[in-house]
């Protein structure tokens, strides 16, 4: 009788109890829900704010890089980067605030429900006679049933996972990469040939002293020959032997020409697609660079050829590609330029993108044979339009580069840096020379400058011969006698310093448009101008004009001398001056 | 009680939102160039030696009470206090680390790696709970043990999962056992801790996977006891193996069982078995057939899974950093992908030869090859034991706590009339 009073009595006090964990559940879970989106809010709004990965920052800091002593510029850099590490910090406040809120609110709620749950919860009341009579071994049967199937679940998920893994598998030290030739020119057949841009070594010097001095492309005085070249473009003809190379390229088509150097015949013509990663949207390029402003190269075995959209391949001299990859589409605005050379049996590209800022600058060695990575190195520098050389120092040989802000050497065997100097600034297309043991660089905007190459490391300080600021070139590559070191601007002002002390010689002004680098040729100095003029100077330590040749059509590439002929490309043929056959 | 669906719904994204805030986010300090100096950066000081001490103390004593609560006080309700403590010390303030269940892999790489020395705390921790079991049953699950706590703590509603679908998820922490050995003899990977659902709960910090997985398994536990303990956990396999042949453990009822069957739903872990009557000649007959069958299987299974898991050896391996940098750098070289990445820049600007990489990552693939296949027929072996356990037969006259699988939580105690007949003579007579 007491009991049932109890039960009667308890009843309502139970319910109000079950009504009040429910209520503060209820609550609990509303204020939970409330800062949770708060804090979803926060964390979707710092995704856009992210400090680190601020286009804001990165677009000061490439602004701040071409204006380096801007003050106003430094002080808005400051003044955005404080603002959003404030905005950083205060989420992050937020975020902990919220989350240690929202595992209270959590908790609260946790609790109620259980209580609620207890408050409810019904006595253990079991139905029936108990476990029937066969029911554990029902239950096994099934068990095993399904220990079968997770067993087969998992052999069957291991075969998927060991058939659909992709299959990258790096090379036996025993399987190599096959017999690769590995074979190179030796430093005479390189001299006797002009396998790059701007010749043996890319200095702009020819081996030979002998070089037609007069002709008329208009009347056909003087021409060997001459031949349309289908698809025209800035880069420069590259000779070896009997085989003239160029190379040419639309939007949309990408070709590579063999023209036979003694009659001038179209040899071969092949096209550059359907290489796997080739972007399908060209890159946007500047219509004086086109889409095949770099050169082509040669190791005397086959000839490699870049455009602008990142395709590089090599063919055989008989027109056979050999192999051909992408290197991602290049992010520079101009369009990529850079020429290929070689050095031994690797082929060397200068893939220089972006900013310094990007990180997305390297210099590859490719084995020419195969078309494989033989190292690659990043380069802390931005886009550039230069081509590195092969020098050979007393210490061993070197690749030149310049970029901005570092004039960079590297190992040529393993792509080790050796040295580099923060001396240059701009934009740069000029290559650097190789004269009297020591690197020589010139870009607009910027400064000349002599390097020795003996350093290691930093040498921004020690290495720096002398400078000069006159006459400073924006894209045709500079030229060094080893008495003479000659400049010429893209509007024909011709300046000569002393290439040992940085003395300023002479200076003249042609006031007319140059894209072609100056080449000399014995005691000459061959110019060309964008109007197809050539203008021959004397390589002397005073200003004297030797000759002029009229092309009759305008020229951006710098001509190949060799075997005392010169190829010069027009906009639209192929030239060669010499004796005719 | 039922639980409306829009709670469950609402607890996922609480907990899911949680993860996103607490997120930790790092970037580099800023370019000065106003030649401000920026202050030297403070590390915190490691913990002191002390705190190892304090922390071994901790998890004895903390198994000394789980055990005594568990066998001699017979109080559910004390060991949750106990739990929850554990929760607060082990998980919230020691930020889940170190732990037994992660323990394993530094054992195991101590054994497999003669360079690298594990240290005492970590041996104490790995060994100190299983100790206990053998002697004491699970009394690590019942109440020291973080992860299992925090389980315990959000279960509301307990649903009994169907002893076939139990008996077939129970194999995946034998899986999950397997692998983080393997990767951790191969010096791979310590999985168990990446994969750690509730450490980025721990510590209020973590990635959004982390945390998301963490809620993951709360929201699957507030239906579902302990869904990590029973069906993926490492550490429990060895305590399960130890606890089946530990001299003392839980029983449901103090003294004899009156078949009142008041405990049949007591347990939300599945533990409790149920009596069993002697099986007639013809099962006996039967039984012997399926047990001689299987006892043919079991090396086929062993010897299929270990041809599977040989063939499984090479992708496994990609958890080796070595062996992913090979991969990468050679599809670099071979001009398969575009660009680089950190990791393959950093290599090559050691000057170190590919080749010398590439015979380090087929080495690794050898090593993880044959590991591959000793872990196929690990698993090969767990099932068809599984399959013979599940085909002898044993009487039982009473209800029973299962030896293995009883997480001595004290649930039950409650549920039987012959326990509160001795509290309540405890009661009255003092």
């Amino acid at each position: 009788m007491a009991d049932a009073h109890d039960a009667t009595h308890d009843a309502p006090l139970a319910a109000a109890a079950w009504r009040g964990a429910v209520w503060t559940a209820a609550v609990a879970g509303a204020f939970s829900l409330v800062v949770a989106a708060l804090l979803l809010a926060n964390h979707v709004k710092g995704l856009a704010l992210d400090p680190k990965d601020s286009q804001a920052v990165a677009e000061l800091k490439a602004r701040l890089s071409a204006r380096p002593t801007d003050g106003s510029l430094k002080k808005e850099l400051r003044a955005v980067d404080l603002r959003l590490r404030r905005d950083y910090f205060r989420r992050t406040a937020f975020a902990s605030r919220g989350a240690w809120l929202l595992v209270g609110g959590l908790a609260v709620f946790l609790v109620a429900l259980k209580a609620a749950a207890d408050l409810r919860k019904a006595l253990p009341m079991p139905q029936g006679r108990g476990p029937e009579r066969g029911e554990e071994a029902r239950s096994a049967a099934r068990g095993r049933r399904w220990v079968t199937a997770a067993g087969t679940c998992l052999g069957v998920a291991a075969v998927v996972m060991a058939v659909g893994s992709a299959r990258v598998r790096p090379p036996r030290p025993s399987e190599g990469h096959g017999v690769a030739d590995v074979s190179y020119p030796s430093p005479e057949e390189i001299a006797s040939n002009w396998p790059r841009f701007r010749g043996p070594g890319g200095l702009g010097v020819a081996a030979s002293a002998d070089a037609p001095m007069a002709w008329n492309g208009r009347t056909g005085e003087g021409i060997a020959w001459k031949t349309p070249v289908p698809l025209s473009a800035p880069n420069s003809p590259v000779v070896w032997g009997d085989h003239v190379f160029l190379s040419g390229a639309t939007k949309t088509r990408r070709e590579v020409y063999c023209f036979d150097a003694s009659s001038g015949k179209l040899l071969w013509q092949k096209p550059v697609a359907g290489i796997p990663g080739s972007p399908a949207k060209p890159p946007e390029v500047m219509d004086a660079t086109g889409h095949a402003a770099s050169t082509v190269a040669t190791d005397g075995r086959r000839v490699y050829a870049i455009f602008a959209n990142g395709d590089l391949a090599a063919f055989e001299f008989a027109g056979r590609r050999v192999w051909a990859r992408n290197l991602g589409k290049p992010d520079n605005s101009y369009g990529h330029a850079s020429s290929l050379t070689t050095w031994r049996h690797l082929l060397l590209v200068l893939f220089d993108q972006a900013d310094e800022l990007a990180g997305k600058s390297k210099l590859i060695a490719f084995e020419g044979a195969t078309g494989r990575v033989a190292w690659q190195t990043p380069r802390p520098v931005g886009s550039t339009w230069a081509t590195p050389i092969v020098v050979r120092t007393p210490s061993g040989e070197q690749i030149a580069t310049v970029g901005v802000p570092w004039v960079i050497a590297y190992d040529p065997a393993t792509g080790r840096e050796l040295w580099k100097a923060d001396i240059m600034d701009g934009e740069v297309a000029p290559s650097p020379i190789f004269a009297n043991g020591m690197v020589l660089v010139a870009q607009a905007h910027s400064i000349a400058a002599a390097l020795r190459t003996d350093g290691r490391g930093d040498v921004t300080e020690t290495a720096v011969a002398w400078t000069a600021e006159d006459g400073l070139p924006d894209t045709c590559s500079p030229l060094a006698t080893g008495e003479l070191f000659v400049l010429v601007t893209a509007e024909g002002l011709v300046t000569c310093y002393d290439a040992r002390t940085g003395k300023m010689l002479w200076e003249h002004d042609y006031e007319t448009h140059c894209l072609a680098s100056p080449t000399l040729v014995g005691d000459r100095v061959y110019l060309v101008t964008f109007k197809g003029v050539t203008i021959v100077l004397a390589a002397a330590r005073e200003f004297r004009e030797l000759a002029r040749a009229e092309l009759g059509e305008q020229v951006a590439a710098t001509p190949a001398f060799v075997g005392g002929r010169i190829y010069i490309r027009g906009t639209k043929h192929l030239f060669c001056i010499g004796k005719k056959p | 009680m039922k639980l409306p669906a829009s709670i469950l719904v609402a607890l996922a994204v609480l907990v899911g939102s949680a993860g996103t805030a607490l997120a930790i986010e790092r970037f580099p300090p800023p370019d000065f160039e106003s030649g401000h100096k920026l202050p030297t950066t403070q590390y915190p000081a490691p913990h002191a030696v002390a705190w190892e001490y304090v922390d071994v103390a901790a998890l004895a004593v903390a198994l000394a009470l789980a055990s005594a609560l568990a066998l001699r006080v017979r109080s559910r309700r004390a060991l949750f206090v106990l739990m929850l403590a554990s929760l607060a010390y082990f998980g919230f303030w020691r930020k889940g680390c170190v732990c037994p269940i992660g323990a394993i892999q530094n054992v195991t790489l101590a054994l497999a790696d003669p360079g690298y020395r594990v240290p005492l705390v970590v041996v104490a921790f790995f060994a100190l709970p299983l100790g206990f079991t053998l002697v004491f049953g699970r009394s690590f699950c019942a109440a020291v043990c973080p992860l299992g706590a925090l389980q315990d703590a959000v279960l509301v509603r307990p649903v009994r999962v169907p002893a076939w679908l139990e008996q077939g998820l129970r194999v995946l922490p034998y899986v999950y056992l397997g692998a983080a050995v393997l990767f951790a003899a191969t010096g791979s990977a310590f999985v168990i801790c990446q994969y750690d659902p509730f450490v980025a709960i721990f510590r209020l910090s973590g990635s959004l996977g982390m945390v998301l997985l963490g809620a993951a398994f709360l929201l699957v536990g507030l239906v579902v006891g302990r869904p990590y303990c029973r069906f993926l956990c490492p550490y429990g396999v060895l305590l399960g193996w130890l606890s089946r042949v530990s001299k003392w453990r839980v029983t449901i009822t103090p003294a004899e069982c009156v078949h009142c069957r008041l405990c049949e739903d007591a347990c939300p872990f599945g533990a409790i078995q149920t009596p069993t009557e002697a099986p007639t000649t013809d099962e006996r007959a039967e039984g012997r057939r399926r047990v001689g069958r299987l006892l043919v299987l079991l090396p086929v299974l062993v010897a299929v899974g270990g041809v599977v898991g040989w063939w499984l050896g090479p992708p496994m391996s990609r958890m080796h950093a070595t062996v992913r940098l090979a991969e990468r750098v050679w599809l670099e070289e071979e001009g398969k992908v575009e660009g680089d990445t950190d990791e393959s820049q950093a290599f090559r600007r050691t000057g170190r030869p590919s080749e010398e990489l590439y015979a380090k990552a087929l080495g690794l693939r050898g090593r993880f090859a044959v590991g591959g296949a000793a872990l196929g027929a690990w698993v090969g072996l767990v099932v068809g034991v599984k399959l013979l356990a599940l085909s002898i037969r044993r009487t039982r006259a009473d209800y029973e706590a299962d030896r293995s699988t009883c997480l001595a939580c004290g649930r039950c105690f409650a549920y039987c009339p012959v326990e509160r007949d001795r509290l309540k003579k405890r009661a009255t007579h003092g």
